[in-house]
């Protein structure tokens, strides 16, 4: 009862974009590659006026977490340019002119034998990561040389009104299961588990047909509630047991449904990350719908590909990511790096007043962490890092159920994640 | 390219999707109540005037409305005059709707809920005094309260008009017996105090307490005498689950209080060993019915400003809200223990919420069940000290019972 995740019903709005399927927008004029985002920058591997090939390594990521970035046109480099990233500020990027031609320089190659090794070499050079929004290089994940338990793969989706992967499973469901089988291999793992919610009946239907035959995967179906998508949770559920770092410490290793797929592309036709399946939607786009572009697209065509913005769209946000925890951006100028998942156009509401605080205790009896918001925004406003501490301040994930829930709409996520930054840097600065 | 606008995130609010928000908690509060205060109508007022009772003229048939209006009125119009006189209200229309936000009406419209109905309207008018302007406009307004307003303003009102409170009950369980054809003319706890006080041990009498009234149905209906509000055990049962399914209040608190306070009772009654089917089980049974002890529960203990804010903070200041009712119900000087019991209880909430905010999480440490034991050994002791004095309530001062008898209008 104290130690249980229970999570909160949220409405989904998921109806908006799965009516129609995958549109594919292939084909852009150009791409963008950041050089740097937050303190991670990148080698370049190309020179301004270089030609590329469509799956070439451009970017190179340096140290621990060191994966490439491949282009994913084949083209000429044509400058250094600072676009908006999904950070929500201007990043330098590589701008790539796409030549239409699609010159690849992958071929598919007949391996007799996978071993866990060439798994995770293919997925390493492919330079996948994670696409469920962290942007983790999933070959990492795979590293640690004892077998994990479970393979989990995180169809859970519960961030409101994103469809990407829900669609990917429908549409892809074979390539889905392959790329399962890939990552098992990868973590000498003997059982794989799709964690999926309850009330996604069709994609549940389909996997269930999919895997008649399959032993060694198996559905796993989740409430639905919001953050049954945080990666402790499903471990959580799943393995039934608790941890505090990595799931592996729980023997387990969590990949989203897309980061299957793309392991599958990689595995069988040397295939790099150079494309994903993003959802346009929200109130304020005229038809919603997924569509699969080449990473480094902007979003401008999509949106107009979507029919633009209604017509009575007033003050709006124009949201990058899911709606609890991405980002709302300035301007409809995005350029789509592999941990965009979505883009949300959603009207503002009419009033943002906030109210008192009447301390009725809904965000610390929601939040998934088992934190007291309340407290830590006390401890926070007098700058009490010894009560931050104590009140665990640090073990915030940003969910945003706390603000979500507040009947005095109390920004309540943001003193939050300035608490968590306050006690951060004052732990950094004692060591 | 268009601009868009930039705001702190999440982008999906529960108060924007009208799913929740505060005014709709409060107003939800004030639904639940509506029951109670028509059940207090007319069982205080129209019943007895169409039965033709006397001393029970047209007035008296209106006053238990009038005393809910005259309550809320005054709030209001007490938090309207702070507005306009402290806080720059401008005029009279903007002072009113301040007082709107902050819900003045609320802690007006319990105090004339937990007043006896026939109560001077003055009376009403000095707690409600209390409560909006000293206790809670002065301590901050909405949201920085550390008393429970309607609370604080009754136990004011007690203490200062404890005569005119007792006369007040005494004139309605006059109506109320002759009503329902009872020989007894206290509240059933009063008697329990006045009981257990002059023969000099804890012995209680199923005959005195519970038989006179018609049984414990009879208790849980609301049949019986006591403040306007809190008689009727079934409407505040209603209220819980309305306010439970609307979300309003957190479901822990009142059953942790009704629960933990069920208990002792049975408790002490096994010690004093009361007669009775499974171990005496109406003793326990009849102290839930009686002295508003729901209604505190549902209404008063679940007030969210002066209550812990997370789920385990609840669940320890309802347990010690039950130790505590239970101590002063008692051995205390209030009979019913409520209202004193959730005040005090109320005091130690910012240690309380310190206590539960640290000591939560997935993992369990050692130390943190060590930091529980402590405080369920403190319970424990505050448990057995209660008993202990049940069964050595001193027996020659009569004058104590003489306060039993007069101080508190049945909550």
């Amino acid at each position: 009862m104290f130690n249980k995740i229970h999570g909160r019903h949220i409405n989904g709005h998921k109806h908006m974009s799965t009516s129609e399927p995958i549109m594919n927008y292939l084909d852009p004029d150009f791409v963008y590659f950041p050089l740097n985002v937050g303190n991670a920058t990148y080698q370049k591997l190309v020179e301004v006026g270089s030609k590329v090939l469509m799956g070439q390594q451009i970017l190179i990521r340096e140290g621990r977490f060191g994966h490439p970035i491949c282009s994913s046109v084949s083209g000429t480099v044509t400058a250094i340019k600072k676009q908006w990233h999904s950070s929500g500020k201007m990043v330098e990027m590589l701008e790539i002119a796409n030549d239409h031609q699609d010159l690849a320089c992958y071929v598919k190659t007949n391996d007799e034998q996978l071993t866990r090794d060439i798994i995770i070499d293919k997925v390493k050079n492919a330079g996948i990561v994670g696409l469920g929004g962290a942007g983790f290089p999933t070959y990492v994940k795979y590293l640690p040389s004892q077998p994990a338990d479970y393979v989990i793969i995180n169809a859970a989706e519960c961030e409101p009104y994103l469809t990407c992967d829900y669609l990917s499973i429908i549409e892809e469901t074979d390539r889905f299961i392959r790329g399962i089988h890939y990552i098992m291999i990868a973590n000498s793992s003997k059982k794989g588990v799709i964690a999926i919610k309850k009330s996604k009946l069709e994609a549940i239907d389909i996997l269930k047909k999919a895997l008649d035959g399959i032993d060694d995967i198996s559905l796993f179906l989740l409430d639905d509630v919001y953050p049954a998508g945080w990666e402790k949770y499903i471990v959580e559920k799943v393995t039934k047991k608790s941890y505090t770092g990595l799931p592996r410490e729980a023997g387990a290793v969590v990949n989203n449904v897309q980061t299957a797929i793309a392991v599958c592309d990689a595995v069988e036709e040397n295939k790099p990350l150079i494309d994903r399946v993003v959802t346009i939607t929200g109130e304020g786009i005229k038809n919603p719908r997924n569509y699969r572009v080449k990473i480094g697209t902007k979003i401008t065509p999509l949106l107009t590909l979507s029919g633009g913005y209604v017509d009575d769209l007033d003050e709006a946000y124009c949201i990058c990511g899911g709606p609890m925890t991405g980002r709302s951006l300035f301007f409809d100028d995005l350029v789509i790096t592999s941990n965009v998942g979505g883009i949300i156009v959603k009207p503002k509401p009419k009033t943002l007043e906030v109210n008192e605080c009447i301390g009725c205790g809904k965000c610390s009896e929601n939040c998934p962490a088992f934190l007291t918001p309340t407290a830590i925004k006390q401890a926070y406003l007098s700058k009490n890092i010894n009560d931050l501490n104590a009140l665990n301040a640090s073990r915030c994930v940003q969910c945003g159920l706390c603000s979500y829930v507040c009947p005095s709409r109390v920004e309540m996520t943001d003193y939050m994640a300035k608490a968590k930054e306050m006690l951060m840097k004052a732990n950094a600065n004692k060591k | 390219m268009r601009k868009f606008s930039l705001e702190k995130g999440p982008y999906l609010r529960s108060v924007d999707e009208k799913i929740i928000s505060t005014q709709r908690m409060m107003f939800d509060v004030i639904i639940a109540l509506l029951p109670i205060v028509l059940f207090g109508w007319v069982i205080n007022g129209i019943l007895p005037y169409f039965k033709h009772l006397n001393n029970v003229n047209f007035f008296n048939m209106l006053q238990p409305l009038l005393n809910v209006i005259v309550g809320v009125l005054s709030s209001v119009v007490f938090e309207a005059l702070y507005f306009l006189a402290f806080k720059k209200a401008g005029n009279i229309k903007n002072a009113l709707i301040e007082a709107k936000n902050s819900f003045a009406a609320i802690p007006g419209l319990i105090i004339a809920l937990i007043l006896p109905a026939r109560v001077d309207m003055y009376v009403i008018v000095f707690a409600c005094f209390f409560a909006n302007i000293i206790f809670k406009m002065l301590f901050g307004g909405l949201g920085h309260n550390i008393f429970n307003p309607a609370l604080i303003g009754y136990a004011i009102a007690a203490t200062v008009f404890s005569s005119q409170i007792a006369t007040a009950l005494e004139i309605q369980n006059g109506v109320f017996n002759s009503l329902l054809n009872i020989t007894t003319t206290a509240t059933p706890l009063s008697i329990l105090s006045a009981e257990s006080s002059s023969v000099g041990s804890f012995l209680v009498n199923k005959t005195v307490l519970v038989d006179n009234y018609g049984g414990l149905i009879n208790l849980f209906l609301g049949l019986k005498n006591g403040a306007l509000g809190e008689t009727s055990g079934l409407l505040c049962l209603v209220g819980f689950v309305y306010l439970v399914a609307r979300k309003v209040i957190n479901w822990r608190v009142p059953v942790f209080y009704v629960g933990t306070f069920f208990i002792i009772c049975w408790i002490i009654g096994i010690v004093n060993h009361i007669e009775g089917p499974v171990l005496g089980i109406w003793f326990p049974t009849f102290n839930i019915l009686t002295g508003g002890l729901l209604f505190g529960s549902i209404f008063m203990a679940t007030e969210p400003v002066t209550t812990p804010k997370s789920p385990n903070g609840k669940i320890i200041f309802a347990v010690f809200c039950a130790v505590f009712t239970a101590l002063f119900r008692f051995i205390g000087m209030f009979n019913e223990g409520v209202c004193t019991a959730i005040l005090f209880v109320c005091l130690f909430t910012p240690i309380i919420d310190k206590f539960a905010a640290k000591n939560r999480g997935p993992i369990i440490s050692s130390k943190m069940v060590l930091r529980y034991l402590v405080v369920f050994v403190l319970f424990v002791l505050i448990t057995l000290y209660t008993v202990y004095k049940t069964t050595s309530i001193p027996k020659d001062d009569l004058a104590v019972i003489e306060i039993v008898n007069t101080i508190g209008g049945g909550f």
